[in-house]
């Protein structure tokens, strides 16, 4: 793996997991969670990407919103994003379970949360996303105005 | 002018059909018994601790949410200390490991967030900044 060209920051996280004696499996998955996307080469070289700035301020912050809509999100928030955007969906059909998401699907869901974990610990290579979808009106407020919500 | 530099930008979360935004950050807890589950949580500088709905007991292997240390804690709009209860646990972030106390709570129940991203020994793991204007939270895992 050349990292000669990475930013210290981002080389530092690299060269810390590389060198922990993790397994690879694990080194790729926390890779994967530290948003960067990876490629092994057929000689077995781990080859990484990363963001760097290409000009500051190009887009005005009038058409950020716009534009950062219509772009793919890391895979670690992917499950969020798309949580997110389908929350009014998933409330008609899921009100009241509890669900695991991967990626941008359901892979299972349960009336109870360890009935949930008992579906998901058969997944393999993946870390299943929870959430649990309310049967009752969401408060989306975070500064509670009452003790009696608790 | 001191200058920092962050690894991640994670936008605020807009709410759909509503004119809110929320700080969350998706983060994986590593269970007893091996297996990882990633919880979607509010970061939140003004929690001490990790802190995770109530019904979340059976992710740290417990039976019960209200078995370890009760933890008196002040909240928004509450006047009186609701009681907590505090558990060990170890989350990963941004591919760093972290074993830090997480608290047991009565929370609200909200699909986005089922939990706290709390600041003790876990803030001090990262950098974190806040650019408002373009609603997003900076971090960095090598502060």
């Amino acid at each position: 793996m050349n990292i000669s060209s990475i930013p210290d920051s981002a080389k530092r996280v690299i060269e810390s997991l590389v060198t922990s004696g993790y397994p690879v499996d694990d080194i790729l998955q926390q890779l994967e969670s530290s948003g960067i996307e990876w490629y092994v080469t057929e000689n077995g070289d781990l080859m990484v990407k990363y963001w760097q700035v290409g000009a500051e301020r190009l887009v005005p912050l009038e058409h950020v919103a716009r534009i950062r809509a219509s772009q793919s999100v890391p895979a670690t928030a992917e499950p969020l994003e798309w949580l997110s955007a389908n929350l009014d969906d998933l409330r008609a059909q899921y009100a009241g379970r509890w669900l695991a998401i991967v990626g941008r699907q359901v892979v299972a869901s349960a009336p109870d949360l360890p009935s949930l974990l008992t579906l998901t610990s058969g997944l393999e290579g993946v870390t299943p996303f929870i959430t649990q979808i309310p049967a009752e009106p969401i408060s989306w407020r975070t500064a509670f105005p009452n003790a009696s919500w608790f | 002018m001191p200058t920092k530099a962050f690894e991640q930008a994670i936008g605020f979360y807009q709410i759909p059909g509503q004119s809110i935004s929320l700080p969350l950050v998706s983060v994986n807890l590593l269970q007893p018994d091996g297996n990882r589950v990633t919880l979607p949580l509010l970061f939140d500088t003004g929690a001490s601790f990790l802190t995770l709905r109530n019904d979340l007991y059976p992710i740290l292997g417990l039976t019960s949410w209200d078995s370890g240390e009760p933890v008196p804690v002040n909240t928004a709009g509450s006047a009186a200390p609701v009681t907590a209860y505090k558990y060990q646990t170890t989350i990963e972030f941004l591919g760093v490991i972290v074993d830090c106390p997480v608290l047991l709570q009565q929370l609200p129940h909200n699909p986005l967030w089922m939990g706290l991203f709390g600041r003790e020994q876990i803030f001090n793991r990262f950098g974190f900044g806040f650019w408002e204007s373009s609603q997003e939270l900076l971090i960095t895992a090598t502060p």
